[in-house]
Order: structure tokens, then C-alpha cells, then sequence
């Protein structure tokens, strides 16, 4: 912290309101306890066995859906602002000098190490994501732990030399295909409910049909979207390999634009 | 046995202060985000704790609950009833879920417009980026 003398009063003031702040702060905190009611998640946890086993991605996805498909367009957000901020250019352009010191860093273990760790990040993350609803995880910490082994092997052999050579423009269309997956399984949902039951529910788990609105496996196709597992879980897989794909492109492209704003100094 | 965590509580809201003092008083512009990203942290673990119940497990229906879950029958309802009165509470742990890419969206933001800064400026020092003006 640096103050000089023109700066003192303000950084004064400052100091008094950031007091008073942190003190109303912990006091709300401490008086937490008159709130802490189970409210929804008795209902939730009570109703969730029925459609997947894990409750956690039965809300993210099923009850909460229209959450999760705003969150994945704050993901796309965040990109595109990202994307704006280093300049589109860097989309076509597409010039990769590599600096020197980048993969001269990195010492041997490192180099020997980074791409089997980084094979295993990747087929780790995709269990999480494909085992989403029965086992903890889903596709936001899957597409993390892959995205977390593409940045390993960013990191420590250069963006030219990496293994898992990606492009800007290959993970964009991956960040808008897994969003797109998200979007038009949701219209799959609106399609069958209008149908069957003449008001369109947008986002509709069609492969469970917890509602028993549109009487699954009436007519032997309109189950399609059932995921062959023996929980039965709709489609919850199919959104979580869509989140899955949007968060892994998301943040591999987040790293590979902060790792290319370090050539321009 | 109470359910209110008192520690963790506090914990949070050390790291929410530590956060805001960090975002007021520093002058380093990644401190700065450092800052803001403690703040994110201190909410998730606020919302963590409301989830917590004592003695309670996962929120996740395990194999010795009945997990057959057959569709538009409804009669095996009442056997969550037991899941459901001692998992813990599952909808904090949802909103944790959403939040941390959130957060790390909004860190990638911050960071790129820092860089951004620095280009500009050729200091990550706030103090020295605005002593021309005014």
C-alpha cells in the first residue's frame, strides 16, 4: 500500500468505512442462524431419487435448468468479451512466434511428467462428464479438469509445441456447439409437451417424464431421448456433455488468449 | 447439535473483509483481483455452510436407498423420505456449482483487462497510472 500526501485523508476515510463495513459484514454473518431453514431442498432431495441419483445435477439441470442454460451464456459471455479485449484480429491472424523462454523454463521432470499427467486430466474429466448424474461431478468440474490438463501442457512445452494443439477457431465452435446442444435439447422438450399435452414446456425432461405429461414409451420413439442406463436419468447426460463442452472450450480458450498476450511485450 | 457453524461463518467473513480491504487499499491492479476473487470465495463458502447438516451425508441417493427409479410411477416416493430427512441440503451446493465458473468468467475479464492496462501503461501500479490526470 502506498500513500502519499495528497492521498492520506481519502485512504483515512477509506479505512474508517472499510471498518464499520467489515463489522456489519460479520455481524450479518453471525446472524445467519435465524434463516438456516431447509426451505426447497427437502422438497428437492425428497423428489430427485426419482428422476437421476445425484440430486445436485437433478437441480442444476432439471429443476433449475434455465439457471444453468443462462450460466453457460455468461461462460460464451465472458469469451467473447475476452476475445474483444485482445482483439478479434488474433482470431484470423493466427501468428505464433514462440517465445524462448517459455519452453526453456521447464525442466526435465516437468517435460517427461506433463503429457501423460495431462492424458489422464483428460480422461478423468471425461468420466466426471459422462458419469455426471449418478456420481458426483457434472459437466462444470469435468470440463475444468480437462480444460485444467490442456492448460498443463500449455504451460509447460509452449503453445507451439503442446500436444493438445488446439485452434481459436476449433474452440469456438466447440464453446457454441456445446451450448447449442444445451438449447436444442431444451426445444426437443417443448416439442413433445406440446404435442402430447398442448402447452409447451421449454427444458422438459422428455427421456423421464416425471410429470406424466406425455406418457413415455406410448408409441415406442418418443422415449429417443431415454439414456441407456439403468437409472434412467432423460436428458441430464445429454446436458451435461453440452455444459461439459462448452466450460472445457470456454476456459482452454481464456488460457490460450492470456498465454498469447505475454509475446506481445 | 447445532446446526450453525459459527467458525465457518467467520472464516467467510475474513476472507469477504480480507477481499474488500484488498480491493480498497491495494495499489497493485492483480492484488486488486486477487480481491475481488477472495470475495467470491468467502460467498461460496457462505452458501457451502448454509448446506451443511450435522450428521448428514451426501446429497446423492446411494445404493442402500432405492434408486429404481421407474418412470410415471410414484408409489416408491415415500422410501426417499428417509434420503431426504438426512442429506444435507442440496441446493446451496448447486448455486456453489454455477458460481465458480462464474467467478472464474469474471477473473478471465479482469485479467484480460489488466493485461490490456499494462500495455498501456506500462505499470500495474494504479497510483501511477492516473498521476498525470487532474
Amino acid at each position: 500500500m502506498k500513500t502519499s500526501d495528497y492521498q492520506q485523508g481519502r485512504n483515512i476515510i477509506a479505512g474508517v468505512s472499510l471498518v464499520i463495513a467489515s463489522f456489519v459484514i460479520l455481524r450479518t454473518l453471525f446472524q445467519f442462524s435465524d434463516y438456516l431453514i431447509p426451505g426447497m431442498s427437502y422438497l428437492y432431495n425428497l423428489y430427485s431419487g426419482n428422476i437421476a441419483p445425484n440430486v445436485i445435477t437433478v437441480i442444476l439441470f432439471d429443476f433449475r435448468g434455465y439457471d444453468t442454460l443462462g450460466e453457460t451464456f455468461i461462460l460464451i459471455t465472458a469469451v467473447i468479451t475476452t476475445t474483444i479485449v485482445f482483439g478479434w484480429g488474433s482470431l484470423k491472424g493466427y501468428k505464433k512466434k514462440e517465445t524462448p523462454e517459455m519452453t526453456e523454463k521447464s525442466t526435465v521432470i516437468q517435460r517427461l511428467m506433463a503429457f501423460p499427467l495431462a492424458i489422464f486430466l483428460v480422461a478423468f474429466g471425461v468420466t466426471i462428464v459422462l458419469g455426471g448424474h449418478i456420481s458426483p461431478g457434472g459437466g462444470f468440474p469435468g470440463g475444468a479438469v480437462i480444460a485444467t490438463g490442456y492448460f498443463l501442457t500449455v504451460v509447460i512445452y509452449g503453445l507451439k509445441k503442446t500436444p493438445l494443439r488446439f485452434t481459436h477457431r476449433y474452440l469456438v465452435n466447440l464453446s457454441t456447439i456445446g451450448a447449442l446442444i444445451f438449447l436444442l435439447t431444451g426445444v426437443l422438450g417443448l416439442v413433445a409437451t406440446t404435442y402430447y399435452y398442448g402447452t409447451g414446456y421449454y427444458l422438459y425432461n422428455t427421456g423421464v417424464d416425471p410429470y406424466d405429461i406425455i406418457h413415455v414409451g406410448a408409441f415406442g420413439w418418443d422415449n429417443l431421448l431415454d439414456y441407456p442406463d439403468p437409472t434412467h436419468p432423460g436428458i441430464l447426460p445429454y446436458l451435461n456433455i453440452g455444459v461439459g463442452l462448452n466450460v472445457l472450450a470456454g476456459l482452454s480458450l481464456i488460457a490460450m488468449f492470456l498465454m498469447e498476450a505475454r509475446k506481445d511485450e | 447439535m447445532e446446526p450453525f457453524q459459527v467458525g465457518s461463518f467467520l472464516t467467510a467473513g475474513v476472507l469477504i473483509v480480507t477481499g474488500l480491504w484488498a480491493l480498497l487499499m491495494m495499489d497493485n491492479i492483480l492484488k486488486k483481483i486477487i480481491g475481488a476473487n477472495l470475495i467470491g470465495d468467502g460467498v461460496n463458502l457462505v452458501l457451502i455452510t448454509i448446506g451443511y447438516r450435522p450428521g448428514g451425508f451426501i446429497p446423492e441417493v446411494m445404493h442402500h436407498f432405492h434408486a429404481t427409479a421407474t418412470p410415471s410411477s410414484y408409489s416408491h416416493l415415500l422410501e426417499f423420505g428417509e434420503f431426504a430427512s438426512n442429506a444435507s441440503y442440496s441446493l446451496p451446493f448447486a448455486l456453489v456449482l454455477t458460481n465458480i465458473v462464474i467467478g472464474a468468467s469474471t477473473l478471465s475479464v479482469m485479467l484480460a483487462l489488466a493485461v490490456v492496462l499494462y500495455n498501456k501503461y506500462h505499470t500495474l501500479s494504479v497510483h501511477k497510472m492516473f498521476e498525470g490526470e487532474d
